[in-house]
């Protein structure tokens, strides 16, 4: 096959920027999505309505075929005959057109919709839960997207169905009022009437649907905790659960495919009545000369025809009435203007870093380690020293920290929060971070023992991939990654959290020692109260129920407070 | 905004589709991951469809019949309205007129009627086999070898749980009817068609090498680039939601700019397979709906001449005609979804793959008593790369043995083998004489339990939590185990207490929480001998300390392994194993290996300071 490049209607995807949206109403934004794909939407609706226009042409062809053969004209027969083949190829041709610009429509909306969230999140940053729960973003993402750019795919078809519809209408009352008129109001009605039960089918479907993901829901569960219940016991009583369930699934299920076969009976039942009144009346006005032969064929097609446009404007509705509810989640979302309590002063140098609230005070070159009591919200004392929480609460260099503009104190002073998030991709892109560059990976690895979790992943080097977010290291592996991460891109201050708390003593004593020296002329402020880290220390600060009461080193403060010793050592 | 550099952010999980309607390997896009679970051959699943349809000969019969049943009074409406088109032609009046309308009336009654139960009956019969189904895939499960799944690990058996199922599920409950149905109508409207004139069905299927053709070309290409586009989809999704869920990492590390040029890319990669899947389909979709047309303009010209030459009425034209257009809608449906049963057949065949998983090699023994004994222990994942290289031990019972050493030195290992998840690859390791790896694992749990730091908690009340097997055990003995692992408080200030629902949708548990959780149910469970895999590392180490205190007043006379990296926790034990290297360096109480001097007693003094 020549292997040229078909041009699609989307080329120009993905979009470099997404643009500015009107944010004031829901409707304003689909409006305005819908104004950044004008073109598509103008060809598209063109072709849909010529598209589906031929479509209802074809009864009436045929009817004209079928009054040549009666009337014995062989040459009427084969002209219509040809006729209908070009109609049948134009049809395709003009169907295909639309297809592709209506998936162009949904795809353009969708990838657009897609980056502007990603945009969002991006300004929202560490502040986003304070806004709105990752859950709603993920739903969103998943869910109204989706059904949003489903809303815009559907105009081109619905446009064509309204104008085919409209047409097929005054030429069915031309031809014969009353059986026109018959046609014409007994079509939507029938279909409207089959909407009906479309409510209580969805219902018993979601019924149907919540059993079906309970049942799945418990098989995952077994089997996601079967090393549980393999080395303990517990497996009849599981299965037991999961049968039940899944029985309950067997009898939703068989309860919704009635309905739906009920549905399907219509389906046969209100066509065929409709065609049943066509024949009716249509034999009658034939028998008493009133209508031609070819005529009735027409007019029968005519009516079954006339199911489908109805249809599409069913589906319309019911898409756009979700789409409009969804729009208004992603407006929600999108609307939100995070609080600026940030300043605009450029950090250049930190010399010392004050916490007024717990008297807490970081000076440029230490390694300080933080002891903290349980009655200490060190959460809270992490997040204000990193500027994430109570900004007001900490000066810099003796200026209150929301004075700096927020990406001076980010690229300046970086926190390594307990649990850090690893993100999918490889050692390569784990490691792709703003970096001092006077560390290299290696040795960043090399300083965190994270040699073995390197081979613990498959694929070699900076290529191995790191899957699930690291999901399927264990604790301690997640922490010597991450830890090597932050030592890699060497911030001038750097707040580690609990870096150690899942490794063994073995490797911690000497990441200590290693952080330490890595570290060397540079700020570093651990939160750990282990011995080893703590042997590390230039200095340490005790803090007492979110207070610091004593300041010095380690050595000084196991002669000197009994409380410290308690914390700290161990074995006793 | 600046370029996307494949190359620097690696993620380069599909290769790009080609540029024009050329095929991709069948299995594109398939999960990589080898699958470390069997899958049934081709002839197991098949025999195992046969076997369904056998056991259940007489549900399909009927099924089958009314189906026949539906088609042929579908077919009637059309020739009635052809002979009333012809009784028109030549003069009749009213009365023909409402005969049609009766006849048609009759029929369309029972296709009604057909048709309705044709759906429920082949619903009830789809939905049973389905759920045995189903239920004997999660029987199966339960009850495969520790080992399998430690080797598949709980991803793959989860997709077959999930993945799999449904799609067998699309298959039994959507495809497979509408594949009997489209066959019977196809069958039945051609014989509808030969009866009305052989010559018609040549016309009628004239284009039918093209579809056939046409299609098998699309569905060669189709699957396996819309498995890709939709899992490209949803990775735009994933990109999303780590950038929403990693805000804070995301914005200490200044990551901000590149997670829009991620979600930039990877709408990018899933586009690319929005655009061959459109060009498949602006091939397929045009000349197959062509083709449908195609055949009325034969049948016009040839019916025309046959008429006027008197050798067919009006009325069978007519028929012909109609039935032709009613032709189209099955063939295309039996093509479609021909390819639906095919992959749901591809996931019944994983399904089946786990009854091929070996069984556990078994060898009957009766521990004498609970001495764990290992000799020359030995274990590689890898052949050639030993793991554990050689261990010897002796462990009383009643003894509590801490193991210590860095990461990655075979502790966990020894733990598994300890625990009889599977037997050493050289060596013997026995509990009272017997081989643990080689006896039922219900017997083997009933000697030695393994609680590791993996914290399941299950959908279900805290009571049925701790429970597990033991349904019969009283709330008294519940709170006494939550008790032993210090978890009483919390539980006890929950609202509802044990009857708590926890697991995914209910209340959270703190990691910490489910440890404890997993202790209890040991401590319920109350085997001989605890292997205990850094089972309080998510505890802070004050709480660990009191937990593995008062757990050890609840297990009295039971020996406890303790895998730990907590040096307290070797400190409080009888014996302490360092194991380095795959071998255990140093083996003594605390005092003796102080007294020794080596690895431990360094670490110890750093970690105590006595400098």
């Amino acid at each position: 096959m020549l292997n040229l490049k078909i041009p699609t209607p989307f080329d120009h995807l993905p979009l470099s920027e997404p643009g500015y949206p009107v944010l004031s109403t829901a409707p304003k934004l689909m409006w305005w999505l819908a104004m950044q794909m004008k073109r598509l939407l103008a060809t598209g609706t063109f072709f849909g309505i010529v598209g589906i226009g031929s479509m209802a042409a074809m009864p009436g062809f045929i009817g004209e075929a079928v009054q040549a053969v009666a009337d014995n004209n062989q040459n009427q027969v084969n002209f219509w005959a040809i006729m209908i083949l070009l109609l049948g190829a134009f049809t395709a041709w003009s169907t295909i057109m639309r297809h592709r610009r209506a998936l162009a429509m949904w795809v353009t909306c969708a990838s657009r919709l897609q980056q502007l969230i990603a945009r969002q999140a991006k300004t929202l940053g560490a502040d986003l839960p304070r806004y709105v729960s990752t859950g709603e973003v993920v739903s969103v993402n998943s869910n109204d997207v989706e059904r949003v750019a489903r809303g815009f795919d559907l105009i081109p078809r619905f446009i064509g169905a309204v104008i085919s519809f409209i047409v097929v209408a005054i030429i069915l009352v031309q031809g014969a009022p009353t059986l026109g008129l018959l046609v014409v109001i007994g079509v939507p009605l029938l279909v409207t009437g089959i909407g009906f039960l479309i409510k209580p089918l969805e219902k018993r479907e979601s019924i149907q649907r919540n059993k079906l993901s309970r049942a799945s829901d418990l098989a995952s569960d077994t089997v996601a905790g079967l090393r549980v219940l393999r080395g303990i016991g517990g497996e009849d009583v599981f299965v037991d659960r999961f049968k039940q369930a899944s029985q309950e699934v067997r009898f939703a299920a068989v309860r919704t495919a009635k309905m739906r076969a009920i549905l399907h009976g219509l389906e046969v039942l209100l066509p065929g009545v409709l065609l049943i009144g066509v024949v009716w009346g249509g034999g009658l006005l034939v028998a008493s000369g009133e209508l031609e032969i070819g005529a009735l064929v027409a007019f029968a097609g005519y009516s079954v025809w006339m199911v489908l446009p109805i249809q599409t404007m069913v589906e319309f509705a019911q898409r756009w009435a979700s789409a409009s509810v969804s729009a208004k989640r992603i407006l929600k979302l999108l609307s939100v203007v995070p609080v600026n309590e940030w300043g605009e002063l450029e950090l250049t140098d930190v010399k010392t870093i004050k916490d007024l609230s717990s008297g807490l005070s970081v000076t440029s070159g230490e390694l300080l380690v933080v002891v903290a009591d349980a009655e200490t919200n060190t959460d809270l004392l992490v997040d204000r020293l990193g500027g994430y929480q109570e900004i007001s609460k900490v000066e810099i260099n003796s200026i209150p920290m929301q004075q700096y503009s927020r990406s001076s104190i980010r690229s300046k002073v970086m926190v390594q929060e307990k649990e850090p998030t690893i993100l999918s991709g490889t050692v390569g892109t784990h490691f792709a971070v703003v970096n001092s560059g006077r560390i290299s990976i290696a040795q960043a690895i090399n300083a965190a023992l994270a040699d073995d979790v390197l081979d613990s992943l498959v694929g070699d080097g900076m290529a191995a991939e790191i899957i699930e977010r690291g999901r399927t290291l264990s604790g301690g592996q997640r922490q010597r990654l991450s830890l090597a991460r932050s030592l890699f891109v060497d911030p001038e201050v750097l707040i580690l959290d609990e870096p150690t708390s899942a490794v063994d003593a073995h490797s911690e004593a000497r990441i200590a020692a290693r952080i330490a020296a890595l570290r060397q002329g540079k700020t570093t402020v651990i939160f750990s109260a282990s011995p080893l880290i703590l042997d590390a220390a230039t200095k340490v600060a005790f803090v007492s129920n979110g207070h610091v009461v004593e300041s010095s080193t380690h050595k000084v403060l196991i002669e000197k407070s009994a409380e410290y010793r308690a914390l700290v050592v161990r074995g006793e | 905004m600046k370029e996307f550099d494949q190359s620097k952010l690696g993620i380069a999980t599909f290769d790009p589709p080609p540029n024009n309607t050329t095929r991709v390997a069948k299995d594109f896009g398939l999960d990589r991951a080898k699958a470390r679970l069997p899958i049934a051959s081709d002839t197991t699943v098949n025999h195992e469809l046969l076997t369904l349809f056998k056991q259940h000969r007489n549900e399909f019969a009927w099924v089958a019949m009314l189906q026949v049943l539906t088609v042929i009074a579908a077919l009637v409406a059309p020739r009635a309205f052809g002979n009333l088109l012809e009784a028109l032609k030549d003069g009749a009046g009213r009365e023909a007129v409402v005969s049609t309308v009766l006849l048609i009336t009759a029929a369309l009654t029972f296709q009604t009627i057909f048709a309705y139960f044709t759906r429920t009956k082949a619903a009830i019969l789809g939905e049973f086999v389905l759920s045995a189904l189903r239920e004997r895939f999660v029987q199966r499960a339960v009850q495969l070898p520790p080992d399998a799944i430690e080797r598949a690990g709980s991803g793959e058996l989860l997709n077959r749980t999930t993945t799999d199922i449904n799609h067998v599920t699309w298959a039994v409950r959507d495809a497979l009817p509408v594949i009997t149905i489209c066959i019977s109508e196809i069958v039945i409207i051609s014989i509808g068609i030969f009866i009305t004139s052989p010559v018609f069905l040549a016309a009628a299927l004239v284009t039918l090498p093209v579809v056939v053709g046409l299609t098998r070309w699309y569905l060669r290409r189709s699957p396996q680039a819309y498995r890709v586009e939709s899992s490209l989809y949803s990775q735009v999704n994933s990109v999303l939601v780590e950038t929403a869920e990693g805000g804070r990492t995301i914005e200490a590390l200044q990551l901000g700019d590149d997670r829009l040029i991620r979600t930039r890319s990877a709408i990018g990669r899933w586009l690319q397979w929005e655009r061959y899947t459109m060009r498949l389909r602006s091939r397929w979709f045009p000349a197959v709906s062509f083709s449908y047309i195609a055949p009325l303009a034969a049948v016009l010209p040839i019916g025309a001449s046959m008429y006027q030459n008197g050798q067919i009425s009006l009325a069978q034209l007519t028929a012909a005609l109609l039935y032709t257009q009613m032709l189209a809608d099955p063939i295309e449906g039996l093509l479609w979804w021909i390819d639906e049963f095919q992959s749901g057949k591809a996931s019944l065949s994983r399904l089946l793959g786990i009854y091929e998983v070996p069984n556990r090699e078994i060898k009957e023994a009766n521990p004498a008593n609970d001495e764990l004994i290992g000799t020359d222990v030995h274990y590689a994942y890898r052949t050639g790369k030993d793991v554990l290289k050689g261990v010897n031990f002796i462990v009383q019972p009643g003894t509590r043995l801490a193991i210590v050493g860095p990461s990655g030195a075979g502790k966990s290992t020894l733990g598994r083998l300890l625990a009889g998840v599977q037997p050493p690859t050289d060596g013997k390791l026995t509990v009272g004489d017997a081989e643990i790896g080689y006896l039922p694992v219900e017997q083997a749990r009933s000697h030695v339990a393994l609680v590791t730091q993996e914290h399941h908690v299950f959908v279900g009340t805290i009571r049925e939590n701790v429970s597990l097997a033991f349904t019969d055990k009283s709330d008294d003995e519940i709170w006494q185990a939550l008790d032993a692992v210090n978890a009483s408080m919390w539980v006890r200030e929950l609202e509802k207490g044990l009857d708590t629902e926890v697991g995914s949708g209910g209340h959270r548990l703190l990691p910490a929480q489910a440890q404890q959780i997993a202790l209890a149910r040991l401590v319920l469970a109350n085997p001989r001998t605890l292997v205990l895999d850094e089972a309080t590392s998510l505890l802070d180490a004050k709480a660990a300390r009191n937990l593995e205190g008062s757990l050890n007043q609840v297990l009295g006379e039971r020996t406890v392994i303790a895998i730990a990296h907590r040096l307290q926790t070797a400190h409080d034990a009888d014996l302490i194993a360092v194991v380095e290297d795959g071998e255990i360096s140093e083996w003594g109480s605390h005092d003796q290996l102080l007294a020794a001097g080596g690895a431990y007693a360094a670490l110890w003094r750093s970690w105590r300071d006595e400098h």
